[in-house]
């Protein structure tokens, strides 16, 4: 909300600085966000005489001119149509920055003619809508003075209400506050009462349903005015806060409700066919607002009828039939209480931003109803003149003040400070609060501009906001044993993304959304989760794997020219997840994913090579070791895969007792090509909730006396179908004390290998714990070895 | 007998003198002192001659097998000493070749914040709390004293989901404050809990994406007042900026969820091009904070008699776009690898001040 300190000063006597008022603003809760001075905007702008015009010699409509700016005399090329010889004008020389286009004056030709500045129009320097003429300046005005010297200096202050201080949407509220926090005395307002000399021709009812939301309205006619412009000491205190004079009618609405925050109307009585009815709308019909708009009323919403139709949305918005013109004669001046949730909800389901809506929705003074309407009639008989009839009203004001037991001691108890009696009072006296009892417990009255106060710790709140929060003392909290709190599961999250980076994949962070048409191409299957109101047709699913969002990181990255690219992220992944977790609604898991891309790091001594899909298991192996997961704790199969995964290229990790597992292969070639990626990408994906509670890693016992290890390595031939991993599997359990370790080392098909077939060579250690093996024990363990593969699977011993 | 010798070491001497390298030597060594050696035959031998003559043999044949060794160490010495200087005069490696590539990546700057953040309130006792991302609007508003048609509403951009089986209409949370209801509902108080996770509202600017991260802190406990909040706050922004005298400023503000409430501001110095963090008469909005209100602990069942607290928010992003100079937040959603590179961060950065 915007006000400038000459009209805070009509509330506020005080000798403050603009700069003192400023910062006490901020600590009272009024968040100051900008100061403007208008004499910046004025300045750069001259008052300057043309001493010569001449037509143009290229151009019909342009003319010549000669400047006088005090200083010198220069060319100006003009196009207005009122410039002539002697004129004073506004004058922006070269180097001005203007206000209104964001552009800066320079020296220019125009139709081969130099201009060496500019004649400006009152929109050019935001002074009013003309813009066909320059402005034209008094005679008396002195040339080379600097326009802002024709304007009185004005600060303006933007200050961000919280939706809890309605009172402060009102200038005199923010006053009240001030003067609060000591920095003045706030001048309450005099209003003279209008009598009335007639009784008025229109009568206000309000239904029965109604009154819950309009439980008051206040209404006056006034007959023979003569609306106009406002005065323009008037205007300018309305232009200054960014609100756009039109008439005085409406003015005097418009100011009253930045003023002190008391929102009115203006019927053009001539326009109202009967008496006025506040009722709730039936719904169905529609409704032309003063806005142009044209509205659909639904159940419920509150409007005022006359005798034909509705004529205003009560409280948000007036509409267009009864509006007030220039010509307008006899006026009706509505002032009434609107409730809050019912003015949110139309203009919400009408989306209709008003200056009425925003204070009727956050709560207007109920006891200004009265004062608001006596001081805008004092206002119209002023600026238009007419007679005004008695007041007239229906319903009731509404006793919204709150009686409030206050606990001197949960001040201390809340703030950690001690803050006397006497400033406590002084304080709340200040803030408009009666103390009806003093004591241990007080009792106390709240204002009635205050909606927010409703119990003690609002009053706490009060007296500890405007005693400042910069006096209460600070008391550090840190504790000795930080090892006692358990935070386990961030540990164990953060050493996985160490893993991974160590692997030389970089962290990333992706929405949490992805599109339809990226979850209709990964095929997921099961429910989706999707956004009824996402904000762009991308990012309306909730993602039930990462995957997708890292092949486009993947897409793009590559469009940006990258040639290796390895990714992972570990965060949210939603829906169609097999286990379900009851207490949260819908269905969430943390998942973690990562991709590869490109090449492998060239070095001179190595082959250069593509990432595969051993990279990605890999990736999985160490993620898995990191959480404490030996190779024991999973099996991995050729199985179990999503659709987008190549279906031959691809695996998963299985745990027991777990539904899911962690799968890794290459992604489909089909996805890649749709994302425009060229070359295969490996990836691998896994549910945090899936994993097995980590091993507690218990210590073998150390033996001092190692015996020798022995190794011994096999070769076989069997059916390409044959998973390696069943052979290490068969070959580990043939004696599972004594094999330390099994694991293949060669694969080969091709050449000396029948069709169908290949040979698989595997190399057994054995570390005996007890003795040391003789030849013959050695040999007795091969043999079991070589007999059980050839069993298990059909495997001949493969010669060298 | 004592000829023989004589042309033995006449012999050996002859070969020795031939022999250029180190390999040869052994063999010639071997061939004088193996099992089957010249040498070695000599001793053999002395067992055959009568017993008289044993000793001044055995004697010569000593002396000549002493002295030939030697011969023969001196000459492997001279040879190694050849050799290796040979060798280092033919081989070389450039050390200033590539060594063979380490492929690290870099940890994102989110978990990098999330983690320093944490890790200052862990030392002051908070423990980690986690809620869903998918809330409803009980966890989300209501229990958290935001009514329906409360305008604080209006402030938050709710992305809303489908209706669910359940008929339910659930939402994306738009901030983590729900994690301090979840919270309350499962634990009895006294508690310090920290909630790190991601947040989302309707919004898409410069400085709005739809998705964002925030950090939610709540301690609740019989007598923790404003002045602790204040002194749990000030600690946390000197040692998280680590600027001792950086100025910090509460500031009253409002929050349905907080009575009496504050937004945190820490000092800077701001010109057109840059922000920088300190003294400089100028204020930068960091967090909002404030006592809990009794009616969000009521809603809980906690009893307000015995119980009070505060609670504080603030934005992931903005912690690290300051503390690193990050100056779009766009670009932290945007997974483009030369940002993530330049930002990121190495595993061994610490996460705490050493």
């Amino acid at each position: 909300m915007k006000f400038t300190f000459s009209w805070l000063q009509k509330f506020l006597k005080t000798k403050r600085s603009l700069k003192d008022i400023c910062e006490k603003l901020t600590l009272l809760g009024i968040e100051v966000s900008e100061i403007i001075d208008n004499q910046d905007v004025l300045k750069p702008f001259k008052i300057a005489q043309v001493v010569d015009v001449k037509d143009h010699p290229n151009a019909d409509r342009l003319k010549l001119c000669k400047i006088n700016d005090g200083n010198k005399t220069f060319n100006i090329v003009c196009g207005a149509s009122n410039v002539k010889k002697n004129m004073k004008a506004i004058l922006a020389p070269v180097g001005t920055r203007m206000p209104t286009g964001d552009f800066t004056i320079q020296k220019t030709q125009i139709r081969g003619v130099e201009s060496e500045g500019m004649l400006c129009s009152a929109k050019e320097i935001g002074l009013g809508k003309e813009h066909e003429e320059i402005i034209e300046l008094s005679a008396n005005e002195k040339i080379g003075d600097s326009l802002s010297t024709l304007y009185p200096s004005e600060k303006i202050i933007d200050v961000e209400i919280t939706p809890n201080r309605s009172d402060c949407l009102g200038i005199n509220g923010i006053a009240r506050d001030l003067a609060a926090g000591g920095m003045g005395d706030f001048l309450e307002k005099k209003v003279s009462k209008e009598k009335g000399k007639f009784k008025s021709d229109i009568e206000i009812i309000i239904t029965k349903e109604a009154k819950k939301i309009c439980p008051v309205f206040y209404g006056r006619y006034i007959k023979n005015v003569k609306n106009c412009e406002s005065p323009e000491w008037f205007k300018k205190q309305l232009v200054a806060v960014g609100l756009k004079p039109i008439s005085a009618l409406v003015d005097i609405t418009n100011y009253l409700t930045i003023d002190s925050n008391r929102p009115l109307h203006v019927f053009d009585a001539d326009k109202i066919k009967g008496n006025l009815t506040i009722s709730l709308s039936n719904g169905g019909k529609n409704f032309n607002a003063l806005d142009d708009q044209n509205y659909k009323l639904s159940k419920g919403m509150i409007t005022i009828s006359d005798d034909n139709d509705v004529i205003s949305l009560a409280g948000v918005i007036g509409g267009s039939s009864t509006g007030c013109g220039l010509n307008t004669k006899n006026v009706f001046l509505e002032s009434a209480i609107f409730d809050p949730v019912s003015t949110a909800k139309t203009g919400r389901l009408l989306n209709i931003v008003t200056d009425a809506r925003y204070r009727f929705e956050r709560g207007v003074d109920p006891q200004s109803v009265i004062t608001g309407i006596e001081e805008a009639t004092n206002l119209i008989l002023d600026f238009c003149g007419g007679e005004t009839s008695e007041l007239i009203s229906d319903g009731s004001i509404p006793d919204n003040k709150r009686k409030i037991v206050f606990d001197f001691d949960t001040l201390e108890k809340f703030g950690g400070i001690k803050i006397s009696e006497k400033e406590t009072q002084n304080i709340l006296n200040k803030l408009g609060f009666k103390i009806l009892k003093k004591g241990k417990k007080y009792e106390l009255i709240s204002p009635s501009w205050r909606h927010d106060i409703e119990n003690e710790q609002d009053i706490t709140e009060e007296v500890l906001r405007i005693y400042g929060y910069d006096n209460i003392p600070s008391q550090s909290i840190y504790i000795n044993n930080q090892n006692s709190i358990d935070n386990r599961c961030q540990i164990r999250e953060l050493s996985m993304k160490r893993c991974l980076a160590l692997k030389g994949l970089t962290e990333t962070v992706t929405w949490s959304f992805i599109s339809k048409q990226n979850a209709k191409l990964f095929g997921f299957k099961g429910e989706l989760l999707e956004i009824t109101n996402p904000i762009s047709s991308d990012l309306d699913i909730m993602r039930p794997s990462i995957i997708p969002n890292l092949l486009q990181a993947i897409s793009n990255n590559v469009a940006k020219g990258e040639k290796q690219i390895c990714l992972f992220e570990l965060g949210p992944i939603f829906g169609n997840i097999k286990d379900m977790h009851k207490k949260i609604p819908d269905i969430q898991e943390i998942g973690l994913a990562g991709v590869r891309y490109g090449k492998k790091t060239k070095h001179w001594l190595e082959t250069e090579r593509d990432y595969d899909l051993f990279d990605v298991k890999s990736d999985l192996e160490s993620l898995l070791k990191c959480c404490k997961l030996s190779s024991s704790s999973y099996s991995i199969k050729n199985e179990g895969i999503t659709d987008y995964y190549h279906p031959r290229k691809s695996g998963t990790f299985f745990f027991p007792d777990s539904a899911s597992g962690a799968m890794f292969g290459e992604i489909h070639p089909d996805i890649i090509k749709k994302l425009d990626i060229d070359q295969p990408v490996f990836a691998f994906e896994l549910s945090l909730f899936s994993l097995p509670h980590e091993v507690v890693d218990k210590k073998k016992i150390f033996k001092n006396k190692y015996f020798q290890k022995v190794e011994r390595d096999f070769a076989f031939i069997v059916d390409k179908n044959i998973e390696a991993g069943d052979i290490v599997r068969i070959a580990a359990e043939v004696d599972e004390e004594l094999i330390d370790k099994v694991y293949i080392f060669d694969v080969y098909e091709g050449e000396g290998i029948p069709e169908g077939k290949k040979s698989l060579a595997i190399s057994v250690t054995l570390q005996p714990t007890k003795k040391t093996l003789t030849d013959l024990e050695i040999e007795e363990i091969g043999k079991k070895i070589v007999e059980n593969i050839v069993k298990s699977f059909r495997a001949t011993i493969r010669e060298k | 007998m004592f000829e023989n010798l004589k042309k033995l070491e006449q012999e050996i001497e002859e070969k020795l003198s031939g022999i250029k390298d180190s390999i040869s030597l052994s063999s010639l060594k071997i061939e004088i002192f193996g099992k089957k050696g010249s040498i070695t035959n000599h001793l053999k031998s002395i067992s055959s001659l009568p017993k008289d003559q044993r000793k001044q043999t055995g004697q010569a044949i000593n002396d000549l097998k002493n002295k030939i060794n030697t011969i023969i160490e001196k000459k492997f010495n001279d040879l190694n000493k050849d050799e290796i200087e040979n060798k280092l005069l033919n081989e070389s490696v450039d050390s200033t070749l590539s060594s063979r590539p380490d492929e690290e990546g870099k940890i994102n700057p989110i978990t990098q914040t999330i983690a320093e953040v944490t890790k200052i309130f862990q030392k002051m006792g908070f423990k980690i709390a986690l809620g869903p991302d998918i809330e409803d609007d009980y966890h989300n508003f209501t229990a958290l004293n935001i009514p329906p048609e409360h305008p604080a509403r209006q402030l938050h951009d709710t992305f809303y989901l489908k209706k669910n089986k359940n008929g339910q209409k659930n939402l994306l949370r738009t901030h983590t404050s729900p994690v301090q209801i979840r919270t309350l509902e499962n634990t009895k108080p006294p508690l310090k809990i920290i909630a790190p996770g991601r947040a989302y509202r309707a919004d898409s600017d410069i400085t709005h994406t739809p998705m964002f991260h925030q950090i939610e802190g709540l301690c609740i406990d019989k007598d923790v007042n404003m002045s602790h909040l204040k002194g749990c706050i000030l600690d946390f922004c000197h040692e998280y900026f680590d600027i001792e005298d950086l100025p910090v400023r509460f500031r009253p503000s409002f929050f349905p969820f907080t009575e009496p409430s504050a937004e945190v501001d820490i000092g800077c110095y701001k010109n057109k091009k840059e922000i920088k963090i300190g003294t400089g008469g100028d204020w930068l909005e960091i967090m909002g904070c404030g006592m809990v209100n009794l009616n969000v602990l009521k809603n809980c069942k906690v009893d307000t008699k015995k119980f009070q607290g505060f609670a504080f928010g603030m934005g992931v992003e903005r912690m690290a776009m300051l503390k690193y100079g990050i100056s779009d937040l766009r670009s932290f959603f945007e997974s483009d690898l030369k940002w993530l590179k330049n930002f990121g961060f190495s595993v061994f950065d610490n996460i705490e001040k050493v």
